[in-house]
């Protein structure tokens, strides 16, 4: 693992903490939504600043270049953010569609109430 | 002066009714609203029938959720003070004035009914779980104590009324006490004593306890070194 490439992995776990501390700090994003992110940014720096991990886990799976390693570990991470955002997403469609329909049956009711009472009024005042 | 005891409940139909008439008929004196946080059971059926004052939600939006609605409530009909009640009916509403009482004498800004102010905690799985949080809240405060940092049973006064129905991070949950205590806001325990839930199952349930500890203990001991902090 060249030098480089350790310290791109360092400034990348840098910058990905520091800005969701940021977003934290800017009330963007929930707390808990940030430890997926500050747990991405922990990997990124174990494996900048102990390659042997790296190395050992590499040769453990049977991947020469360790620089292959971080990818997959990376692809990894990003497919399963992926995936869980997907299924979010997917409750979150729901959640408004039921929300939507909520509104418009409450509205509904709402008014047909309101035309009844205007109709009693009416029918009140006819009959004084 | 306005109190307003706060209800949420999540598919409760089997207590509410017992809570909410064990409230209207020993204390009338207290205005309260039910919030039915989206339930997929007869809650709102119930609070509709018996002529509840009641925020329907019509999605879920967990307790935190359901809290926020009540504290948007209580700002908009210009409450003084909320006090939280469960709706499961492990809060006896007997504790309110005990619990306002403390504010009064103390100038507190949150008041916390406690189940281990005076006497020790029981050793179980969950009690270790409650153990760690207040050792956090321990350690990142310079040695404040609360015992019962899980304990549903909380009044509050106008400020954080405001705070806790418009600020993205203000859940009602363990570790907002402890960055509230390092706001320099004053949070004080009262003992109560807390019945086993009449039916029904938890909010927090077993499955999800350990995701719930990894969220308090990074938002402890992590999260709210980044936060504003905005002065008690």
């Amino acid at each position: 693992m060249s030098t480089n490439l350790r310290v791109l992995l360092l400034f990348a776990a840098l910058l990905t903490a520091g800005w969701i501390l940021y977003k934290i700090r800017k009330l963007k994003v929930k707390m808990e939504d940030a430890i997926y992110w500050v747990v991405f940014a922990g990997i990124l720096c174990v494996m900048g600043l102990c390659p042997e991990v790296t190395y050992w886990l590499s040769g453990w799976i049977g991947i020469m270049s360790p620089a292959n390693f971080i990818f997959l570990v990376i692809i990894f991470l990003l497919l399963e953010k992926i995936f869980t955002l997907s299924i979010l997403v997917s409750q979150l469609e729901e959640k408004v569609t039921v929300l939507s329909a909520e509104v418009a049956l409450r509205n509904h009711s709402a008014e047909e109430r309101l035309k009844k009472l205007e109709k009693e009024n009416e029918e009140k005042r006819k009959e004084e | 002066m306005k109190l307003l005891v706060m209800i949420p409940a999540y598919n409760e139909a089997e207590n509410i009714e017992h809570v909410v008439d064990g409230l209207t008929e020993r204390y009338p004196q207290y205005d309260y609203v039910v919030i039915n946080d989206g339930s997929t059971d007869d809650t709102r059926k119930i609070c509709a029938l018996r002529n509840y004052n009641f925020l329907d939600l019509p999605v879920n939006t967990g307790l935190s959720g359901a809290i926020k609605s009540g504290m948007r409530y209580a700002n908009y009909y210009g409450y003084d003070y909320v006090v939280q009640l469960d709706g499961d009916g492990q809060h006896d509403p007997s504790y309110i004035s005990d619990l306002f009482q403390e504010m009064e004498q103390t100038g507190a800004d949150i008041v916390i009914g406690s189940r281990f102010k005076d006497e020790p905690k029981p050793l179980n799985f969950r009690m270790i779980g409650s153990q760690i949080l207040t050792a956090a809240i321990w350690i990142t405060t310079k040695g404040k104590y609360i015992g019962d940092v899980t304990s549903g049973m909380r009044l509050f006064n106008k400020k954080m009324i405001k705070r806790f129905g418009y600020d993205i991070h203000y859940s009602p949950e363990p570790d907002t006490l402890a960055y509230l205590l390092n706001c320099g806001v004053r949070i004080t325990e009262v003992q109560v004593k807390m019945h086993e839930r009449a039916a029904g199952v938890s909010y927090l349930d077993f499955k999800s306890s350990v995701w719930y500890m990894l969220k308090m203990l990074f938002s402890i001991l992590l999260f709210q070194w980044f936060r504003k902090r905005v002065k008690g």
